[in-house]
């Protein structure tokens, strides 16, 4: 069954088109990846989803529900988390603090309960920290809990980015190149946090270049060139396929391939 | 009848243990009593009413410096029209008394419902934007709360300014001297360090924060920026305009130039020296207030001194004068011991497990 549905989603900026006529179910609780050259239009298509911008025309729903024209913190709230291509962390923030903010949705002391310290305020912020502390130590970061973010190398700060994001409990994590800076070990450590996210429940949709990591987790892929879908199918099917090898390489490789 | 007594001491032993346990900041507790007991013998200590007066306007400065920095620093709101809210709050008050014989008590909560209320309307456009843009809006909107102050003559008295606000008075007992003023404003001034420290200390702070450091990225993650934003700049405001209330109250006479950008500036520099943390605000808060005052003798050259202090500051420490960052979540002693247990411990948990507890 198909968890989100993007039906013929197009984006136009002024007179330049980035996305045309887009249309993918995103299968639910499986690892789903989109790749496609730089400037396909693959960011364009998260942003579209998480309502930074609305689409031009098409729908986005998510469980069957319209999801098209609402603003961002709403979409989240509806369980639908994202992490971003140039690393967005809290970076004056410590590390703790970057994952505890993840939590703001399930919180629901308002300004009253703040000022008078209510029981329900003490017992939510008990349960955040140690909730935070555990997806540290689930990402082996917990020792750097009171670290400032932008005191940690590249690689642990993505690490804060997705624990920070699965702090809100997601029913789908969009991921947007999250392999990308990192060395071929913290890549495997990525691809194990992935596979075990999926795991719990969460489905996935990754935007990555890296086709050792795309292609090793993704139960189905999707292609997209200059804005449109040119492909979809089995990792097994695309590596093949010759419009994508096409996209990324040109059309002298296919021939020279055929 | 021995054995009973031996065996309650120890329990009471016990508890006390405990409680060091948990609260291992029990002793520095005691540097605070030391410093409350001060600041409750201190008008007893200084030789004139005039210098009384001085402490009640760094209480009052210091409830204005510390909404300013939640606005300024935690929500990282950049606002230059801070004062208007304690000149909307000192003329309600103001206004109230004068026309109506409302005291204070009753001056007060409204002043600070009109602060929220001001706040609330500069928001709707100026919150949906982003940067620089709020910069420039609210700069313009305290303008324009003074001018409409200094030109609705009939009902302000414009420039004239608002005499014969009566002083603070509990039942019949009147305040005639700076001293009960001090005093009232000592607890207010308490009142709000704890407001700030549960806010700042708490998730919807940190919320706050969030939308500071990175607008899209809180916004990702669930948290409604404008809804946010309004609501920490209506704290500030409401602490404000409490200010102003007080103000009118012991100055006893408001008039418009009394809130113009000079003042807001003098609250900004506080703020920005300070560079954030509350022990540091009222630090600075005494240096700004007090020092021209016990420069007095400098004559002009005070401010020149004082600006030349600004520019070596600047050059030195442009951060401010905070040792300590403001944390918002910070893990206490036990929390750290818990910490390093649950590091070395070998059995981790799945992260199916974690999240079914989210």
């Amino acid at each position: 069954m198909n968890c989100m549905e993007i039906n013929k989603v197009t984006k136009d900026f002024g007179g330049l088109r980035a996305l045309t006529n887009v249309r993918f179910g995103v299968p639910e609780k499986r690892i789903t990846g989109i790749i496609g050259p730089n400037g396909a239009g693959k960011t364009t298509l998260f942003n579209v989803i998480t309502g930074v911008y609305p689409p031009t025309e098409g729908f986005v729903d998510f469980y069957k529900e319209r999801i098209t024209e609402l603003p961002p913190h709403n979409i989240a709230r509806k369980g639908i988390v994202r992490t971003f291509q140039q690393l967005r962390v809290f970076s004056n923030l410590t590390v703790l603090e970057n994952v505890i903010a993840g939590r703001h949705i399930k919180n629901t002391s308002g300004l009253w309960g703040t000022l008078i310290n209510s029981h329900s305020m003490q017992e939510e912020r008990e349960k955040s920290i140690d909730l935070a502390l555990k997806l540290l130590n689930y990402v082996g970061l917990i020792k750097k809990a009171e670290f400032l973010v932008k005191n940690l190398p590249y690689g642990e700060q993505r690490l804060v980015e997705i624990a920070r994001a699965l702090a809100t409990k997601p029913r789908l994590l969009l991921l947007d190149e999250p392999a990308a800076g990192m060395n071929p070990a913290e890549m495997a450590r990525l691809m194990e946090i992935i596979r075990e996210v999926n795991e719990a429940g969460v489905t996935v949709l990754i935007i990555e270049h890296n086709m050792r990591v795309v292609m090793n987790i993704s139960e189905l892929i999707m292609v997209l060139d200059h804005g449109e879908k040119i492909a979809e199918g089995f990792p097994s099917e695309i590596k093949n396929h010759p419009r994508v090898i096409e996209a990324y390489l040109g059309r002298e490789a296919v021939s020279v391939r055929n | 009848m021995q054995g009973f007594t031996v065996s309650s001491d120890n329990r009471k032993l016990s508890t006390f243990k405990k409680l060091k346990a948990k609260f291992p900041t029990l002793p520095r507790f005691t540097k605070y009593v030391f410093l409350i007991g001060f600041l409750i013998l201190l008008p007893k200590l200084l030789p004139t009413d005039y210098m009384v007066r001085i402490l009640v306007y760094i209480g009052i400065y210091m409830i204005l410096a510390l909404g300013y920095n939640l606005v300024i620093t935690t929500g990282g709101l950049f606002s230059l029209g801070f004062l208007a809210f304690f000149g909307i709050g000192a003329y309600i008050s103001g206004l109230l008394n004068v026309y109506l014989g409302l005291p204070f008590w009753v001056g007060l909560p409204v002043a600070a419902f009109g602060g929220v209320l001001f706040s609330y309307l500069l928001g709707i456009p100026t919150f949906r934007f982003r940067g620089d843009y709020l910069c420039i809006v609210t700069l313009a909107f305290s303008e324009i709360v003074r001018i409409i102050i200094t030109n609705w003559v009939s009902f302000t008295r414009g420039p004239l300014g608002l005499p014969g606000i009566k002083p603070i008075s509990i039942f019949s007992y009147i305040f005639t001297s700076p001293t009960p003023f001090y005093y009232l404003i000592l607890i207010m001034d308490i009142l709000c360090l704890i407001i700030i420290f549960r806010l700042t200390s708490s998730q919807l702070g940190l919320a706050w924060a969030a939308i500071r450091e990175d607008e899209t990225a809180a916004q990702a993650l669930g948290i409604k920026s404008v809804f946010n934003k309004q609501l920490c700049h209506g704290v500030g405001a409401a602490l404000a305009a409490i200010a102003g209330s007080f103000y009118a109250h012991f100055q006893l006479i408001v008039a418009p130039n009394q809130f113009t950008t000079w003042e807001t500036f003098i609250v900004l520099a506080i703020v920005l020296i300070s560079g954030g943390s509350a022990p540091a605000i009222f630090g600075a808060t005494i240096v700004i207030i007090a020092l021209p005052e016990i420069l007095r003798f400098l004559v002009q050259y005070r401010m020149v001194l004082l600006g030349v202090m600004f520019i070596v500051l600047m050059i030195v420490r442009p951060d401010g004068f905070s040792f300590t960052r403001t944390r918002h979540f910070s893990l206490t002693f036990q929390k750290k011991e818990e910490v390093d247990e649950l590091s070395r411990s070998t059995t981790k948990l799945s992260l199916k497990q974690i999240m079914d507890q989210l």
